[in-house]
């Protein structure tokens, strides 16, 4: 097969970030629709269950945590945000089949812009909590820009995983019945709710090449312990989330062609 | 006039639906919906597409407009390509008028900096009203969204329009504004490739005519000779 065309116009990179742009404004135009909530929601989302989980594990169960709600949030942000996105670009593909056959355009667009909607919420609460660490006095300043570290790996493994569900849920739609208990196992595999050393075994081995575990350890170690993980552990960190960001991101453009006929 | 469109030996596959096809969806037995496509438009030119119903007239719209990756042949187009090919397609039911047409400005390839240049002129080819414009599309008939999509597609200045049918849906005020706009496109040097059942329509304004019979190219040639071919297709079925 070859096909010789003028240069696509959504290949160059200005088009690209318009196109994406536009396309993150459309998501917000859409969740203003025909609802109070859409957009300010997200925000009290990651506060709901701050008050639900602080309620059970440390008011029922007394966990034996210092300042619990703090090391709670702390863990519960990041989750919240990438869980949040799975959830709303599983569909933005499989959704949209009028859209990708109006005219040619990187697929992998509608996912991604999903999940930058997304991160309004999770980074305004996010400024709100390292201004919160740095008036309390946990937080050294000079460890704030460190940050960004878990922030890449977050962003990465974030894109991973929306542009994979989004590509799934055109082919199966299996996964929509089960992501929401799949979520739910690996979010109690990470010690969001307990400190790392409560569980002990074969556990532990699974959390040590668990991207999300790495990087709810690096925000923890900063916002919480006042410290910098070890170099080697960011390092670690950041190859599994650019391995898998790289690889998902390669499958998608090659199965991307096929979209428009299989959506 | 240079070609503005070249396809040669063009073929496209699709999944047969409602097969067992897999856990992934991607077994199954797959046909071809378009077969040893040879065509070719000059810059300025158009050509009409005929054929009943499935023999693949969008499916080669959707090829020349890059939608659909062809699995075999060529295809060579110069400039750039809009289309006209689902009245719906991309329309945002919820969203207003104002918004669409810069959402569908931006993917159809025109900057937010061309766009807003041209933004009064589109809006006013629209004929639709301020009122109507800050409305959510769900609220419009077929006709305005026709006027909406229209309107965008052709101030994206393309080089090659592909039109599918949707000029039957406007009122006749808007259908004779819409030819009038096309016919000055292509004397300006644009390509166009129209599929329509308006025979008369075709015979109005096309240069050339293909006949699509089952995914294959019946005929091509002189448009009163493949409406004769066409109407000898249908009566044979």
């Amino acid at each position: 097969m070859a096909v010789m065309t003028a240069p696509a116009r959504s290949r160059r990179p200005r088009r690209r970030a318009e196109l994406f742009w536009t396309l993150c404004l459309r998501q917000l135009s859409l969740r203003r629709q025909r609802s109070v909530l859409g957009l300010v929601y997200p925000l009290f989302v990651p506060l709901v269950y701050l008050a639900m989980y602080t309620f059970l594990f440390k008011g029922v169960f007394n966990v034996p945590i210092r300042g619990y709600p703090g090391y709670l949030f702390i863990g519960l942000l990041p989750w919240v945000f990438f869980t949040q996105s799975m959830y709303q670009a599983q569909q933005s593909i499989s959704t949209e089949p009028e859209l990708l056959r109006r005219a040619p355009f990187p697929a992998e667009l509608l996912p991604l812009s999903t999940m930058v909607v997304n991160a309004g919420p999770f980074l305004i609460l996010f400024v709100g909590l390292i201004g919160f660490g740095l008036y309390s006095g946990h937080v050294p300043l000079a460890l704030v820009p460190l940050l960004a570290v878990p922030l890449l790996g977050l962003v990465l493994l974030a894109a991973s995983g929306v542009l994979v569900l989004a590509l799934l849920d055109v082919y199966n739609r299996d996964l929509r019945f089960l992501l929401g208990n799949m979520l739910q196992f690996w979010f109690f595999l990470i010690p969001i709710v307990y400190r790392p050393d409560m569980v002990r075994g074969k556990l532990r081995a699974l959390r040590s090449i668990d991207p999300m575990n790495m990087i709810v350890g690096q925000f923890r170690d900063i916002l919480y312990y006042g410290h910098f993980s070890r170099p080697r552990n960011s390092v670690l960190m950041l190859a599994v989330c650019c391995t898998l960001f790289g690889v998902t991101l390669a499958v998608f453009r090659r199965v991307a062609p096929a979209l428009p006929r299989d959506v | 006039m240079g070609m503005a469109v070249e396809l040669r030996g063009v073929g496209v596959r699709f999944r047969r639906r409602g097969h067992r096809q897999g856990i992934l969806g991607l077994r199954g037995p797959r046909f071809w919906a378009l077969r040893d496509i040879d065509l070719e438009v000059e810059a300025g030119r158009c050509m009409g597409v005929i054929g009943h119903n499935g023999s693949g007239k969008t499916t080669l719209l959707q090829v020349v407009g890059g939608v659909f990756r062809p699995d075999e042949g060529e295809l060579r187009t110069a400039g750039r390509v809009s289309s006209l090919v689902e009245l719906q397609a991309g329309v945002m039911r919820d969203l207003t008028g104002y918004e669409n047409l810069t959402i569908q400005g931006v993917l159809l390839g025109l900057s937010r900096a061309e766009l807003r240049q041209r933004y009064d002129e589109i809006v006013e080819f629209t004929g639709l009203s301020d009122d109507e414009l800050a409305s959510p599309v769900r609220t419009y008939s077929a006709g305005m969204t026709l006027r909406l999509g229209f309107s965008i597609v052709v101030h994206t200045e393309p080089d090659i329009l592909l039109v599918d049918e949707v000029l039957a849906v406007g009122d006749e005020e808007f259908q004779a504004k819409c030819v009038d706009r096309v016919e000055r496109m292509r004397r300006g040097g644009c390509a166009v490739i129209l599929v329509s059942h308006d025979l008369d329509l075709v015979k109005q304004e096309c240069d050339r005519a293909a006949v699509l019979h089952h995914g294959r190219l019946d005929f091509v040639g002189a448009v009163d000779e493949a409406l004769v071919r066409y109407r000898d297709l249908v009566h044979a079925e």
